[in-house]
């Protein structure tokens, strides 16, 4: 279980001539969110953490202006997701120049996965994305309501209520 | 289906941990990685010299919309005007000056029917004027539009006839020489003390 960021002493990140050294010692957390966060879109491995390091490069490179840990976590979650995205449509895109369909089911595991997980996955894909979003990083690390408000930088009450409209359509597709 | 199951298959689904070697993978990339530029150092100076040269360019962009002929208010100004004022006036289209004492250059065909000027440019009018010696050169004024305007609304007109000049006669000047005695200093004596300021 990873330690949760926020709930590390201190408030603030080191930013100055050993950016690079505070910055590695962010590496551990932040990879395993930022991987989590492009899995729940991707369900691929792989793709998943070449994604995350995509993430990380880029967070290393804007450092110096993600001062705050919240706002750099929240910063992190939205890079993530939207590479994560990126890739998904490229990955899309190549299915469908080659003529395949896109399998609902995780892509690197075999296919006897159960039937009800491949379900699962095809209602996941079917929310929009205003939806989708709160729902993973609410399902992922053992996220409350506020922290992923926090982390989407949105009011509690619109995370309450887009969770409660995402798991009022995943159970209707479900039954 | 409840909320409790449906949260439990979602963290199920969701659930997957990277490559133990992952972080690894990415510190080694960052180190490679060229450290990010530190662009908020130069920024406050980039504002600066942006914010000098357009107040420059405003300046000079002032500078040469600015008339370069003389000051509507100027002496020449206000002597005209003195002068359109005067009693028994007529208008200057009745008025034939002579070139000798006065100058017109073709202002009088424009002073009957003046045509809107330009916003800047001074607008130079003839203006007959004669002194004693009959030698005042360079008798045109300038006037700015609006003044021009102005004079035309107030029904002033130039005077027909020359106007006359006295000469000024000044008298010269006398200065008395200036006489400055001499400062004598004595020498300061062993012990004396310096009162600052000096004696009074």
């Amino acid at each position: 279980m990873h330690e949760r960021a926020d709930r590390l002493p201190g408030a603030w990140i080191a930013v100055d001539d050993s950016d690079r050294e505070a910055f590695g010692a962010r590496v551990h957390e932040s990879s395993g969110l930022a991987f989590r966060v492009a899995y729940g879109v991707l369900r691929h491995r792989q793709q998943a953490e070449d994604v995350a390091q995509e993430t990380l490069v880029r967070a290393f490179r804007a450092f110096r202006q993600l001062r705050d840990r919240a706002k750099f976590r929240a910063w992190l979650v939205r890079v993530a997701w939207r590479l994560a995205l990126d890739e998904q449509r490229a990955h899309r895109r190549r299915l469908a120049r080659d003529g395949q369909a896109m399998d609902p089911r995780p892509r690197d595991v075999g296919p006897d996965v159960a039937a009800e997980v491949r379900a699962l996955w095809a209602a996941i894909d079917r929310l929009p994305d205003r939806l989708r979003q709160p729902l993973v990083l609410a399902s992922i690390e053992g996220h409350t309501t506020a922290e992923v408000a926090a982390l989407l930088e949105l009011p509690e009450g619109t995370v309450k209520s887009r969770l409660f409209e995402a798991r009022r359509l995943l159970k209707e597709w479900l039954q | 289906m409840t909320d409790d199951e449906l949260d439990r298959r979602l963290r199920d689904a969701l659930r997957a941990e990277p490559s133990p070697d992952l972080a690894a993978r990415i510190r080694e990339r960052i180190a490679t990685t060229p450290a990010p530029p530190e662009r908020w150092r130069w920024a406050p100076a980039l504002a600066g010299g942006l914010a000098a040269a357009v107040i420059v360019a405003a300046v000079l962009a002032t500078r040469e919309s600015q008339p370069t002929g003389p000051s509507p208010r100027s002496a020449e100004s206000t002597r005209a005007v003195a002068a359109a004022a005067a009693p028994g006036t007529a208008s200057p289209r009745a008025s034939t000056p002579d070139p000798g004492s006065a100058i017109a250059v073709g202002a009088s065909t424009r002073w009957s029917q003046p045509a809107r000027p330009r916003r800047s440019a001074p607008v130079e009018r003839a203006l007959p004027v004669a002194a004693e010696d009959g030698d005042i050169a360079g008798a045109q004024v300038a006037f700015s539009p609006a003044e021009a305007m102005a004079t035309e609304a107030s029904g002033l007109t130039l005077a027909p006839e020359p106007l006359s000049i006295p000469a000024l006669d000044i008298a010269p000047l006398a200065l008395a020489p200036l006489v400055v005695a001499p400062l004598l200093v004595a020498p300061l004596a062993v012990g004396e003390q310096i009162i600052e300021g000096g004696p009074q």
